[in-house]
C-alpha cells in the first residue's frame, strides 16, 4: 500500500486560501470607494421632464422639489393659517402647489397650480393640523423650450375651498 | 542556489498577491466608472424630451452659471454661527412694489437670508427670521422666494463637486455643477424674506433672529419607509410621554400624520396641537439658534 503524495495539493492550497481572501478583500475595498462617492442628490430618477410632467402627480413621477415661493396664507385677510408654497423639480422642470393646514382644526383645502400659457391643476380636499395637498405639475418649459412661468394659490377654509383659485387673487404668489 | 531559489519563488509569491489586490480592484472600479457614466449620472437628464428645454439637459448640465450676477453671501453680509451652522443676512431694502397680490402697492421690506445645508434633505427656515427694531417692534415674514440652493459637496470621479440650482427671475431652473471649495461639507440655500411695512417702522436700525432650520418632508416622504418621519415621530411622542399614537396618511395629492390612539381626556385638537407644532418637528429633526444678527436701512 503506498500513501499518497498531497504534498503539491497542500502547497497548492496553502497558496490558493490566501489569494481568495485578498482578492474578496480587495473587490470589498472598491464596493467601499464607490459607496463613498456618488452622485447629485438632486438627480434622483424621474419619468417625466417638462411638458411631459403636465398633469402628472409629482411623488407617483419621482419629481423632488424645493420650495421656490411661498406665502403665509394667514396674512391675506381670506383664508385661514396655512401655507401656500410654488414648489419646483429640477430633474423634472416642473411645478407645482403645496398646500398646508397650519391652524387648530379639520379644515378643508384647496391649492392650484398655474402655467402662464393659461392652463392649471388643482387640488381639493381637507385635512387635520400639519396636513397638507398638492397638485399635479404644470411644466416649467413651453413647446418650443421657453421659460413657462408658473404661480400658486392656496386656501384652508371652513367650507369646500372652489377651484381653480383665481389667479389673481390675494391668495397667490408671483409668476416664476 | 537553494537561497536564489528561495527569493526567486518569494518574488514571484509577492507578484501573485499584488496581482491578486490590484486586478479585481481594477476591474470592479473600470466597471463600476463605466456603470456609473452610462447608467448613473444622465439619470435625471434621461427623461427629458426631444422638444422642450432638452437642448441643454439631455446630455449634460451647463458648467457656469446661467444667470451670473451678485454672488451671496458676499462681505457685506452680517453672520452668525451657532450649533455648526451659519448664517448670513444683508441686502436690506425697503421697496414699493405689486409683487404680491396680498398686498398691493405694498411697502416691503426685504433680507436676503444664505444658512447652511447639512445634508440634501428639503432644509427650510419656517417660519422665517422675525425683525425687531430699536422700538421692539416686531416685524414676520410673509413671503419667502429662493435664490439658490447649493448642495453638499459629493464625490464625481475624485472630484468634490456641487450641483447648484439657480432659482432666480428669469433661471431656467436647470442646476449646473462646480468645484467645492476645499474641506467643504455643507451646501447653503439663499433667500429673500418679505416683510410688510407700516409707514410708522424705523428700520434704521433693527435686529434679525431665526430660531431653527428643519428638514421638512418632501411630497410623499412622510409615508416612505426610508425616511423614518413617522418612525422617529412616534418615538419622540412616546419619550414626552404623551400617549399620542399616530400613523402617516398619504396619497391622492395629500400628505400628513393622523392620530390613532390618545389618553382618555385628550381631545383631538389637544393631540393635534401637539403633533402639528413645528417646536415638535424642530425638537425631533432641527438644529436650534437662535441665529441673531444686526442690520438696518436708511
Amino acid at each position: 500500500m503506498t500513501i499518497p503524495n498531497h504534498s503539491n495539493e497542500v502547497n497548492m492550497l496553502n497558496w490558493i486560501r490566501p489569494i481568495t481572501t485578498k482578492v474578496s478583500y480587495a473587490i470589498l475595498l472598491a464596493i467601499l470607494m464607490f459607496s463613498l462617492t456618488g452622485s447629485f442628490p438632486a438627480r434622483v430618477l424621474a419619468s417625466c421632464y417638462g411638458k411631459t410632467c403636465d398633469g402628472r402627480d409629482p411623488v407617483a413621477s419621482g419629481c423632488s422639489g424645493v420650495t421656490k415661493l411661498s406665502l403665509d396664507l394667514s396674512t391675506t385677510g381670506a383664508s385661514y393659517p396655512g401655507l401656500d408654497e410654488l414648489r419646483y423639480a429640477s430633474n423634472c422642470n416642473a411645478a407645482w402647489t403645496r398646500v398646508t393646514n397650519q391652524g387648530c382644526c379639520w379644515w378643508y383645502m384647496g391649492a392650484t397650480a398655474w402655467s402662464y400659457e393659461n392652463y392649471s391643476y388643482s387640488y381639493q380636499g381637507g385635512g387635520s393640523p400639519g396636513q397638507s395637498g398638492y397638485t399635479p405639475m404644470v411644466s416649467h418649459v413651453t413647446e418650443t423650450g421657453a421659460n413657462n412661468p408658473a404661480k400658486s394659490g392656496a386656501k384652508v377654509w371652513g367650507n369646500p375651498v372652489s377651484v381653480p383659485i383665481s389667479k389673481s387673487s390675494g391668495l397667490c404668489t408671483g409668476w416664476w | 542556489m537553494y537561497m536564489h531559489k528561495k527569493s526567486s519563488r518569494n518574488t514571484k509569491r509577492i507578484a501573485i498577491n499584488i496581482a491578486a489586490i490590484i486586478l479585481p480592484l481594477m476591474i470592479v472600479l473600470i466597471i463600476g466608472a463605466v456603470a456609473k457614466s452610462f447608467v448613473i449620472s444622465p439619470v435625471a437628464w434621461a427623461a427629458a424630451p426631444a422638444n422642450g428645454n432638452a437642448s441643454n439637459s439631455s446630455t449634460n448640465a451647463p458648467k457656469t452659471s446661467p444667470t451670473p450676477t451678485q454672488t451671496i453671501p458676499d462681505d457685506s453680509f452680517a453672520s452668525s454661527t451657532v450649533n455648526g451652522i451659519t448664517i448670513y443676512a444683508g441686502n436690506f431694502k425697503v421697496a414699493q412694489s405689486n409683487k404680491w397680490p396680498t398686498f398691493p402697492n405694498g411697502t416691503f421690506l426685504t433680507t436676503d437670508v444664505c444658512f447652511d445645508l447639512p445634508d440634501n434633505r428639503d432644509w427650510e427656515d419656517y417660519p422665517g427670521p422675525t425683525i425687531v427694531n430699536g422700538k421692539q417692534q416686531i416685524l414676520r415674514p410673509f413671503a419667502m422666494e429662493a435664490i439658490e440652493v447649493r448642495w453638499p459637496p459629493v464625490m464625481v470621479n475624485g472630484k468634490a463637486m456641487q450641483e447648484i440650482l439657480d432659482l432666480r427671475a428669469g433661471a431656467s431652473g436647470t442646476p449646473y455643477e462646480r468645484e467645492a471649495a476645499p474641506g467643504q461639507i455643507m451646501g447653503q440655500r439663499c433667500e429673500t424674506w418679505y416683510y410688510n411695512l407700516p409707514s410708522d417702522y424705523d428700520t434704521s436700525h433693527f435686529t434679525l433672529s431665526m430660531a431653527s432650520i428643519a428638514p421638512h418632508p418632501r411630497e410623499g416622504e412622510l409615508c416612505s419607509d426610508s425616511s423614518q418621519y413617522a418612525q422617529k415621530m412616534q418615538e419622540a411622542l412616546d419619550k414626552k410621554g404623551t400617549g399620542i399614537k399616530i400613523r402617516s396618511k398619504c396619497g391622492q395629492g395629500s400628505d400628513g400624520f393622523e392620530v390613532i390612539g390618545k389618553p382618555n381626556g385628550m381631545t383631538d385638537q389637544q393631540a393635534y396641537a401637539i403633533l402639528a407644532n413645528p417646536d415638535f418637528l424642530v425638537d425631533v429633526f432641527g438644529i436650534r439658534g437662535p441665529w441673531v444678527l444686526e442690520g438696518g436701512v436708511k
